[in-house]
C-alpha cells in the first residue's frame, strides 16, 4: 500500500507539468466560480454602500408621493412611535445656486438637519469649524472638497439664491467627504440647520423626509405597517430595500455563471485525459500488487487519493486566488465618480460560498477522473499481468446518435423551454454541446479525411496519407481536436458577448437622433418655442416619459413609456420599429394605441391586437398593442404610445427633458442654452458626453468578461500543450517504429505537422460550429435576465478562432515534432 | 560479394559516472545472400550490434559500410532511405503499429519511400501470399496470434525488396512449433528470395537455420 503511494507521490513530483496543469484548471475553475458566485453580493454591498452613505444608519423614511397633500409633513405622527425608534430625525431638502467670483455657477444640495440628530444618524467628521454651535441661523457646512472648489474658508460669508431670493450664509464647518458629504466631483453637498432651510420653503415645523431605525429590526416591518397607516398620503419604506437590490444583481452573474460552465467543461476534459494516462501509468504496479493480494478497494482507494488531493490542494488555492479575482472585479466596478468620492470597492463573500467553491474542486477533481479509475478498475489482474488491456474497441456507433441527439437537444431545448427554466436549461446545454462535440469528433474528423484524402496525397505526398490516418485512428489525436474545439467555442461566446454588448451599447445612443439633451424646472410648450429660438438650435422636441408604470392586475411593470409626438417623433428616434414605421406613428396618436417591445411582448405573453391595462393617475386604461419595436433602451423594457395620451393619463404638466438637434457644434449651443435659461437649475449633456459616461460604467464589465476569456483561453491552450505531449508519449513506439522502417527526421515533422495543421482546421471548424451554437443559446439567457442583447455573429472573430485553433496546435506541435526526431529508437523498439 | 563490413566496432553505455563497454573492438563481414545467425547469452551485446548494423544506433569507435557504404558518413536522410530500400527489421515483440490493418503496416516502408500505392498491389498480394496471411490483410495486429503478427513483421521487413533482412530474437516470443514455422519461412526467404538475413538468437536450435554461426561472448567475436 504504502508503496503505492510512494510511486504516486514519485509520480506526481516527476511530472511537474501535468501535475501543475490539473492543479492549475482546478485552481481556476474554483477561483472563477467562486468569485462570479460572490460578485452579485458584492455588487449588491457596492450598491448598498453607495445609498447608505447619504443614509447612514435610517432604516425606514417616509417622504411625500405624487399623491400627498404637499411636498411637506410633520413628524409628530411619527414622534408617537418614539418608544420603538432609536431615532427618528427629520430633514428638509433644497437647492442653492452659488455664484462664484469668476461667474461660474455651483448648483449646492442644501440638506437641513437638526446637527444633533444628523449625529445620531450619520455622524458628520469636521475637520475643521467656526462658531458652530448652537447650529441655528444661516450656517453652512461644506464639504472639504466643495470648500476647496469653491475658495470658501470657515467664517467666510457664502451668498446662495434659494428660491431666488439671495442669502448669505456663513461657513460654520468643513466636513470630512464623508457620509452626507460623500461627493461624486460633480455634485455639492450642504448642511444648513433645518428650520432655517424650512422657512426659506416656507415649511416650518415641517419636513421633507423623516428617516427612522427601530430598536428592534425584526419588528421593521410592522413598524413600516402602522407608519404607513398614519402617514395615508405619504411612502413609508425601507430606506434601503436591500432585498430588491440583492434580486437585481442575482441577475448580474448569470453571464459568468455561463463562462465558469465552459471553463468547467474545459478543466473536466483536462483532468479526464491526464487520469487516462496516470491510471495507465500505474497499472503494472496495480497488477502486481493486485497479484500479490492487494484489494480492488485499495488500488482504487490509491488512484482516489490521488484526485481527492489534486482537488483539495486545487481548491485551497483557487479559494485564494478566488478572493484576488473578486477583488480585482470589484475594483473593476467601481466608476469614476466612486473613485472620485473615495470610495473603495467593498469585497463581500461568505464561508458558504468559500466552502462551495472548494467543494466545487474536490468535485471536479473526482468527477473527471472516476471513469479512467473505474475502467483500471474493471480490468482483470490476470489482464494487467499478461499486458492485454488492449481490448479490441469496435467502433460504436451509438456515439454517433448519442452525438447527434445531444446536438438536436441544445439546439431545440432553449428555444422551447419555458422562461423560467431558461437558465438552468441553457446553462445544461452548454454541457451537454461540449459533449455532444466530443463524441461526434472522431466522426467529423473522419469525414473531413475522407473529404480531403486526395488532396492531402496530392499535396503532402505519403506523408499526408500518414497522418490523415492517424487523424482517424489515435485516440489522443482526437482528444486533441475535441479540447481545441471546446476552447475555441468557449473563447468564441465569451468574445461574441462582449462583442456584442459593446456594438448594442454604441447602437443604443444610435438610436437617438439628436445632439443634446437637457432638463429645466417647468419645461412646457412654451419654453420648447423659446428654445428653438436659442442661437445655433436647429429644433427642438418636448419628450415625455412615464417611468416604472405598472400593468393592471399584475406585478409587471413597464421601466419607461415614451410619449411619441407622431410628426417629429420618427426624427429624434430609431427604436427599431417592426414594420410601416411612419404609419404606426401616426396610428398611435388616433387612440390609446401602444407599440411594446419585443422584450415585453415575450415578457407579458401578449401578441399583436391585445390590450394592456396600463395603472395611470387616471385610473386603468387599456392600450391596445399595433406593433412591436427591438431596442436594448432601458434594456428593451420599453413601450409607445401618443404623447398626446401620455399627457393626460398620466397628468403631466411638464417635458421631462428637451431634446435638441443643433446647428452649430453642441458644445456651443450647450452654452447658449445654460445661458439662456440663466441662473436656473439646468442640467444638460451633450450627445458625446452621454457616451461617453455611458462607455465608461460598462468598460468595468468588458474588462471583467475580458478576465473570464483570457483565463480560459490560458486553460485551453495549457491543456492543449498537455495534450501533445501526452499523445507524443503514447506514440513513441509507433514513431520510433517508423524511424526503425526508414522513415527519416523530416518525415516525422512532416506527419506531426500535418496532423496537427488538419487537427488544428478540423477543431476550429467545430470549435466554431459549436460555438455558434452555443451563442445562439445566449440570447434566452440574457431574456431570461432581462437584457436582451441581439446578438452580433462577427464573421472576422470567427476567422480569428479560427486561424488561433490551426496557430495554437502547430505551436503545440513543435516540441513533439522535435522530440520524436531525437527519439531513441532502440529503447522504444526493445522492451515491451 | 561484402555486403555488411564492421570493423574496429566499440560501443560504451555511459551510466552515470560508469562506463560500460559492451562491444570491444568488433571485426565482421558478412556476404551476400548469407544466413548469419549472432548467438550468445543474454546482455552479451548481440542486439547492440545488429542494431549498429541497421544504423539504428551509433558506434562509439569504428566504423560500419552497408553495401560498401559508409554509415557514419551518411546524413539521416540517406540512412532513412538505406533503411527503407536495402534493410528490413524484425523485433523480437513485432512492434507493428496497432492501429493499422496487416496490409496497411506491410505497406507503410513503400509509403515513407513517397512511391505510389497502386504500384505495388500485386507485390503486396505477392507478399502477404508468401507469409500466408492472404487472408486476414483488414484485421489488425490485436486480432492476431503472436505468430502472425510476426508474419506481418517479416512482411513488412520484405515490402521494398531490400537485400539484409536484420532479425532480432524474431522467435524469442513465440512457442516452439511457430517459432520453427517462423524460421522455415526465413530460410525460405534467403533461398528462394537470396536475401542476406542476420538473426541474432540465444537458441542453438534457431541458430542452426543459418548457414553460418557468430559467437559473441563479452563484447567479443568468437570463430
Ligand atoms: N541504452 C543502454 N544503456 C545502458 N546499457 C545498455 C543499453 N542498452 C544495452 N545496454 C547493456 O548492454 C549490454 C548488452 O545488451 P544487449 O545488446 O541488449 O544484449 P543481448 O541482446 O545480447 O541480450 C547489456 O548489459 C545491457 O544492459
Ligand atoms: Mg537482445
Amino acid at each position: 500500500m504504502s508503496v503505492i503511494l510512494k510511486f504516486t507521490i514519485r509520480n506526481i513530483k516527476e511530472k511537474k507539468f501535468r501535475t501543475f496543469l490539473i492543479l492549475f484548471s482546478i485552481m481556476i475553475s474554483s477561483a472563477l466560480f467562486f468569485a462570479s458566485g460572490a460578485m452579485s453580493g458584492s455588487v449588491a454591498q457596492m450598491m448598498v454602500d453607495r445609498m447608505r452613505s447619504s443614509v447612514g444608519a435610517s432604516e425606514i423614511v417616509i417622504h411625500a408621493n405624487e399623491k400627498s397633500p404637499s411636498g411637506y409633513m410633520t413628524t409628530s405622527a411619527a414622534e408617537a412611535f418614539g418608544e420603538d425608534m432609536d431615532f427618528i430625525v427629520g430633514n428638509v431638502f433644497g437647492q442653492g445656486i452659488y455664484k462664484a467670483d469668476s461667474k461660474e455657477i455651483f448648483k449646492i444640495d442644501l440638506n437641513g438637519y437638526v446637527f444633533s440628530e444628523l449625529q445620531m444618524m450619520n455622524p458628520v467628521a469636521l475637520e475643521a469649524e467656526y462658531k458652530l454651535h448652537p447650529f441655528s441661523g444661516k450656517k453652512i457646512i461644506l464639504s472639504s472638497a466643495t470648500a476647496e472648489k469653491l475658495k470658501l474658508a470657515p467664517g467666510d460669508s457664502m451668498d446662495l439664491k434659494i428660491n431666488d431670493v439671495r442669502h448669505r450664509f456663513v461657513i460654520s464647518g468643513i466636513a470630512q467627504p464623508k457620509g452626507v458629504f460623500l461627493e461624486d466631483g460633480r455634485t455639492n453637498n450642504a448642511v444648513v440647520p433645518r428650520e432655517t432651510l424650512a422657512a426659506l420653503f416656507n415649511a416650518k415645523g415641517r419636513v421633507s423626509a423623516i428617516h427612522m431605525k427601530p430598536k428592534d429590526m425584526s419588528r421593521k416591518q410592522e413598524l413600516i405597517d402602522s407608519l404607513s397607516k398614519a402617514y395615508g398620503r405619504y411612502t413609508v419604506s425601507e430606506t434601503i430595500p436591500e432585498e430588491d437590490i440583492r434580486r437585481g444583481a442575482d441577475a448580474f452573474n448569470v453571464p459568468f455563471m455561463m463562462m465558469v460552465v465552459m471553463v468547467l467543461v474545459i478543466s473536466v476534459f483536462i483532468i479526464y485525459t491526464s487520469f487516462r494516462v496516470i491510471t495507465t501509468e500505474m497499472l503494472p504496479v496495480i497488477g502486481t500488487f493486485r497479484s500479490i493480494g492487494a484489494t480492488k478497494r485499495m488500488t482504487d482507494l490509491v488512484l482516489l487519493t490521488e484526485s481527492i488531493a489534486y482537488g483539495v490542494a486545487g481548491g485551497a488555492l483557487g479559494c485564494i486566488l478566488g478572493i484576488g479575482v473578486l477583488k480585482i472585479m470589484m475594483n473593476m466596478m467601481l466608476i469614476e465618480s466612486d473613485r472620485a468620492a473615495g470610495f473603495t470597492a467593498a469585497v463581500q463573500y461568505d464561508w458558504t460560498q468559500m466552502l462551495a467553491a472548494f467543494i466545487l474542486a474536490v468535485a471536479l477533481s473526482v468527477v473527471s477522473s472516476i471513469i479512467p479509475i473505474i475502467r483500471v478498475s474493471r480490468i482483470s489482474v490476470k489482464d494487467i499481468v499478461l499486458n492485454k488491456i488492449e481490448s479490441i474497441k469496435k467502433k460504436k456507433r451509438f456515439r454517433l446518435w448519442l452525438g447527434l441527439i445531444l446536438l438536436a437537444s441544445v439546439i431545440i431545448a432553449p428555444r422551447t423551454a419555458p422562461r423560467n427554466a431558461a437558465i438552468p436549461v441553457d446553462m445544461l446545454c452548454l454541457v451537454l454541446a461540449s459533449i455532444s462535440v466530443t463524441l461526434l469528433i472522431p466522426y467529423i474528423t473522419g469525414w473531413f479525411i475522407k473529404l480531403f484524402e486526395g488532396i492531402y496525397t496530392y499535396v503532402f505526398g505519403n506523408e499526408g496519407i500518414l497522418a490523415a490516418k492517424n487523424l482517424r485512428e489515435n485516440k489522443s489525436v482526437l482528444n486533441n481536436i475535441s479540447l481545441l474545439s471546446m476552447g475555441i467555442s468557449a473563447l468564441l461566446i465569451i468574445n461574441t458577448i462582449s462583442f456584442s454588448v459593446s456594438k448594442e451599447v454604441g447602437n443604443a445612443y444610435r438610436a437617438l437622433d439628436y445632439d443634446i439633451e437637457f432638463w429645466a424646472p417647468g419645461l412646457d410648450r412654451q419654453k420648447l418655442m423659446l428654445t428653438e429660438k436659442i442661437d445655433g438650435v436647429a429644433d427642438a422636441y418636448g419628450n415625455y416619459q412615464a417611468y416604472n408604470t405598472e400593468l393592471a392586475g399584475s406585478k409587471d411593470s413597464i421601466s419607461c413609456i415614451i410619449g411619441a409626438e407622431p410628426n417629429k417623433f420618427d426624427e429624434y428616434f430609431d427604436m427599431g420599429i417592426v414594420g410601416d414605421k411612419e404609419s404606426l406613428i401616426k396610428e398611435l396618436g388616433r387612440d390609446r394605441n401602444i407599440i411594446i417591445s419585443n422584450g415585453l411582448k415575450e415578457k407579458f405573453g401578449v401578441d399583436m391586437g391585445d390590450s394592456i391595462k396600463l395603472r395611470t393617475k387616471r385610473g386603468d386604461r387599456p392600450y391596445k398593442i399595433i406593433g412591436f419595436c427591438e431596442t436594448i433602451m432601458y434594456n428593451g423594457q420599453i413601450a409607445i404610445v401618443s404623447d398626446k395620451y401620455l399627457k393626460s393619463d398620466m397628468q403631466m404638466k411638464y417635458y421631462n427633458d428637451m431634446l435638441v438637434k443643433t446647428s452649430k457644434p453642441p458644445e456651443v449651443v450647450s452654452e447658449n442654452i445654460k445661458k439662456y435659461f440663466g441662473n436656473q437649475d439646468i442640467y444638460i449633456r451633450t450627445m458625446e458626453e452621454m457616451e461617453k459616461s455611458n462607455n465608461e460604467s460598462n468598460k468595468a464589465l468588458f474588462s471583467i468578461f475580458r478576465i473570464f476569456s483570457i483565463m480560459a483561453m490560458v486553460i485551453g491552450v495549457f491543456g492543449i500543450l498537455n495534450n501533445f505531449a501526452i499523445s507524443f508519449m503514447e506514440r513513441k513506439r509507433s514513431l520510433a517504429m517508423f524511424r526503425s522502417m526508414g522513415m527519416s527526421k523530416g518525415q516525422i515533422i512532416k506527419m506531426i505537422f500535418i496532423e496537427a495543421l488538419s487537427g488544428g482546421i478540423v477543431g476550429g471548424a467545430v470549435g466554431v460550429f459549436s460555438g455558434v451554437v452555443n451563442i445562439s443559446i445566449v440570447p434566452y439567457v440574457l431574456r431570461a435576465i432581462d437584457l436582451p442583447i441581439p446578438i452580433h455573429y462577427s464573421a472576422v472573430l470567427m476567422a480569428f478562432s479560427l486561424a488561433g485553433g490551426v496557430a495554437v496546435t502547430l505551436i503545440a506541435s513543435v516540441s513533439p515534432a522535435l522530440k520524436s526526431s531525437r527519439l531513441n529508437i532502440i529503447e522504444a523498439v526493445k522492451y515491451e | 560479394m561484402q555486403i555488411i563490413e564492421a570493423k574496429n566496432l566499440n560501443k560504451t553505455f555511459k551510466m552515470g559516472d560508469l562506463d560500460i563497454e559492451v562491444l570491444k573492438d568488433i571485426n565482421l563481414s558478412i556476404e551476400s545472400g548469407e544466413f548469419v545467425s549472432i548467438m550468445g547469452p543474454s546482455g552479451s551485446g548481440k542486439s547492440t550490434l545488429l542494431y549498429l548494423i541497421g544504423g539504428l544506433d551509433k558506434p562509439t569507435s569504428g566504423s560500419v559500410k552497408i553495401k560498401g557504404n559508409e554509415l557514419s558518413e551518411m546524413k539521416d536522410k540517406e540512412q532513412s532511405i538505406m533503411r527503407r530500400r536495402d534493410i528490413g527489421f524484425v523485433f523480437q515483440f513485432y512492434n507493428l503499429i496497432p492501429n493499422l490493418s496487416v496490409e496497411e503496416n506491410v505497406i507503410l516502408p513503400v509509403l515513407l519511400d513517397g512511391k505510389k500505392l497502386k504500384d505495388y498491389r500485386s507485390r503486396l498480394d505477392d507478399i502477404l501470399e508468401v507469409v500466408g496471411l492472404a487472408d486476414r490483410r483488414t484485421h489488425t495486429p490485436r486480432e492476431l496470434s503472436g505468430g502472425q503478427q510476426q508474419r506481418v513483421a517479416i512482411a513488412r521487413a520484405l515490402v521494398n525488396e531490400p537485400d539484409i533482412i536484420l532479425a532480432d530474437e524474431p522467435i524469442g516470443n513465440l512457442d516452439t512449433k511457430t517459432g520453427t514455422e517462423i524460421m522455415q519461412l526465413l530460410q525460405r526467404i534467403n533461398r528462394e528470395k537470396k536475401k542476406t538475413i542476420v538473426q541474432v538468437t540465444h537458441s542453438k536450435e534457431a541458430a542452426d537455420y543459418g548457414n553460418r554461426i557468430i559467437n559473441v561472448r563479452d563484447g567479443k567475436v568468437w570463430g
